[in-house]
């Protein structure tokens, strides 16, 4: 029994990290319906943002949060602006075509830039733990977990209460309508974008305090955000919450109990993606 | 203007006739080796390694005036880390650039996968990376294939002497590996001598490289009553900082933290401060470790503090590991044995190197049989090393050691 909450506890400490990964890809695809294949890049660059801010400046990463953020909203902006805009009326395929693209360029630039070396950020509370009766709690990923709860709620907030949210809702739900009635869409995309691509950089800025930032670090997370964002509905920030407590959780699980459970831990994600295609297509959680 | 035009043109093609077939000679002129690593991909951090050593490897050699007073060109193959890249990385080298020889490696997947590729051309091949045991068994027995990195048994064999050496001597041992061809060969052997040596081993479980969260796995282990003596895993550097600190996190407290893979690293350190102390691992090479000059070759194999300080200057004080030393050996040896055959010639080149007996900066390189049944194996010896203070100390063979091992590794609470 010890160990099973133990399990549920690591298992639901790494949905936080999950989720803010995922809740930005899905973000931009719900009003887009751009698939941002450099998701995970951009995610990357938060990482070392959060890196040399502490390795030059002294920063904490608790501070340099918020910066990598910005920095990467900033640049979601741009590449938006120049990149995503000009392909938005072409086929999905040079979509993803053109964010895959990206992605190999940005991993290519920060291998130049900063070699391929495995970094990451020690603080104190890197790999402090928190013991509650028998149950050890990483600080680190409690914070981050807290963070994505905190963000997730005032994301939710700000797409149900604001005028932006509203806009946004809209063009995720008939873009076309939502122009007739006068809606700046264009405007809504590059929102959309710059929230994703900052959610991305904060993840990234969390994942170098609990583990290595590397040039092709957003490849093993994109591919499980993508599961989770199938698994939860694309286009749907609430689902994709759900989603990544429930595969963080199971993968914790199966990684524990199953024999052999590391191997297949990393297989619950695809498993989950190609059921969910299958007889899911709109996700699990969609009416 | 159009005249002039016209009779340029002319002027080109007829210059293009008469010096065109000129133009490959000037090729001739250099002599091709391949080499085929990971440049990008996610074991870059260990290609760049290997690439540095090259590079080192590859100015000494033009600068001692080249091989058959030719200059060497080394024709350097990206396989990211992929199996199919790889295979035709090895192709385009053997059909496309008629390379003389091949080097490279580091991974054993993509090892298997070019070798297979290259035992239709069958071209000289010295390959520095790669330990699965697997490999020696397809192509240990090759002519034409010579192996310097010690077969990964080498090092469990080794860290078995060094258990059995403890006080009080470990009871069980915990086995945690990579799920590809590396790990799952080095955990069969670790599982096979250290249960014949009378260990227990008491998890033998299998993880995904690069994964980002190993807490279930400690959890696992953890659950293990009593705590499992030595815990032993074979992964990368990735894998090895992310273990330890989740093992911190989560109070894991084995007795030896062992690894013979990521901890060599110098990344390892750096990134888990003083965290990585108490962790042991094997080297094949220590700076710590001296070995002298080559008296047959003393320019191309310096004595090892000499080849450490060349690789300090050039690389502004950066610290080498064993990879770039290594890649070094393999295209030095290359070109040695290319100059001591005195002709590129298949045969003869395979000749040389199998007559090929000198001192190194990783110490004496004689080709040579393996425990399984391959005829060119290099290097065997293995370091085991500790992390100590933030140094690696070599606790064994005793012959060779720098340090006591610390023991039992003192538990994470008790750690300030």
């Amino acid at each position: 029994m010890e160990n099973f909450i133990q399990v549920v506890v690591n298992g639901t400490l790494i949905s936080g990290l999950y989720a803010l990964i995922a809740v930005g890809l899905t973000l931009i695809f719900g009003v887009m319906r751009v698939i941002n294949f450099a998701h995970g890049e951009f995610m990357m660059l938060g990482g070392y943002t959060t890196y040399w801010l502490f390795v030059l400046l002294r920063l904490d990463p608790l501070l340099s949060l918020l910066i990598s953020m910005v920095v990467l909203a900033g640049l979601g902006l741009i590449v938006q602006r120049c990149l995503i805009n000009p392909v938005l009326g072409a086929s999905s395929l040079n979509q993803i075509l053109l964010t895959f693209g990206l992605a190999i360029i940005l991993q290519n630039v920060a291998m130049i830039l900063w070699t391929s070396d495995y970094v990451s950020v020690q603080t104190w509370y890197s790999t402090h733990s928190l013991r509650v009766g028998f149950v050890r709690i990483s600080v680190a990923k409690l914070g981050i977990f807290f963070m994505a709860i905190i963000l997730m709620m005032l994301l939710g907030i700000i797409l149900k209460k604001t005028e932006t949210g509203k806009v946004l809702r809209a063009v995720s739900q008939d873009p076309q309508t939502a122009q007739l009635m006068g809606i700046d869409i264009n405007r809504a995309y590059m929102i959309a974008f710059a929230i994703g691509t900052g959610l991305a950089g904060l993840a990234g800025a969390a994942t170098s305090t609990v583990m290595s930032i590397f040039p092709t670090v957003g490849v093993e997370f994109i591919m499980k955000a993508f599961a989770i964002v199938v698994f939860g509905g694309l286009g749907s920030v609430a689902g994709a919450c759900l989603a990544s407590f429930i595969l963080g959780v199971t993968e914790s699980l199966v990684g524990t109990y199953v024999p052999g459970g590391g191997g297949w831990a990393e297989a619950v994600s695809f498993t989950v993606l190609i059921l969910v295609l299958i007889f899911r297509p709109k996700g699990i959680f969609s009416s | 203007m159009k005249w002039a035009m016209k009779n340029l043109t002319l002027w080109g093609l007829v210059a293009l006739l008469l010096f065109g077939p000129v133009i490959p000679s000037f090729a001739q002129d250099e002599i091709k080796i391949g080499g085929i690593i990971s440049l990008t991909g996610p074991k870059a951090a260990l290609g760049q390694e290997e690439k540095r050593g090259y590079d080192m490897a590859i100015d000494k050699i033009n600068s001692l005036g080249g091989v058959l007073q030719k200059k060497v060109k080394l024709i350097l193959e990206d396989d990211r880390f992929n199996p199919s890249v790889a295979v035709s990385a090895a192709e385009k080298l053997v059909a496309e650039d008629k390379v003389v020889a091949i080097t490279g490696g580091y991974g054993s997947t993509e090892t298997l996968a070019t070798l297979a590729a290259l035992k239709n051309y069958a071209p000289v091949v010295v390959w520095q990376g790669a330990g699965a045991e697997k490999i020696e068994k397809l192509y240990g027995k090759e002519p034409w294939f010579f192996h310097l990195h010690p077969w990964g048994y080498y090092s469990l064999l080794d860290l078995k002497d060094f258990m059995l050496t403890l006080d009080p001597k470990p009871q069980s041992v915990a086995i945690a590996y990579e799920d590809t061809s590396y790990g799952v060969d080095y955990s069969k052997f670790a599982k096979k001598f250290w249960s014949e040596a009378g260990f227990k081993i008491v998890a033998f479980e299998p993880f995904k490289s690069g994964s980002f969260d190993y807490a279930p796995l400690i959890t696992k282990l953890k659950a293990i009553q009593p705590t499992p003596d030595v815990f032993y895993w074979v992964g990368y550097v990735g894998d090895a900082v992310l273990l330890i600190r989740q093992s911190k996190e989560m109070n894991f407290n084995p007795r030896i933290f062992a690894d013979t893979g990521g901890v060599g690293f110098p990344e390892f350190k750096k990134q888990l401060g003083k965290d990585c102390n108490y962790v042991l691992g094997i080297d094949i090479w220590s700076p710590k470790v001296k070995f002298p000059t080559s008296t047959k070759y003393p320019d191309l194999f310096p004595s090892s503090e000499q080849w450490l300080k060349d690789y300090r200057d050039r690389y502004n004080g950066r610290d080498p590991n064993y990879w770039s030393l290594i890649s070094y050996v393999a295209l030095a040896a290359t070109c040695q044995a290319i100059k001591d055959a005195g002709t590129t010639e298949k045969s003869k080149v395979i000749a040389a190197l199998e007559k090929l007996d000198t001192m190194t900066p990783m110490g004496r390189l004689k080709f040579g049989a393996g425990s399984y049944g391959s005829i060119h194996q290099g290097y065997k010896q293995g370091l085991v090393f500790q992390w100590q203070e933030g140094e690696k100390q070599i606790v064994f063979p005793n012959n060779l050691k720098t340090g006591s091992v610390i023991y039992p590794t003192p538990v994470w609470d008790s750690r300030h």
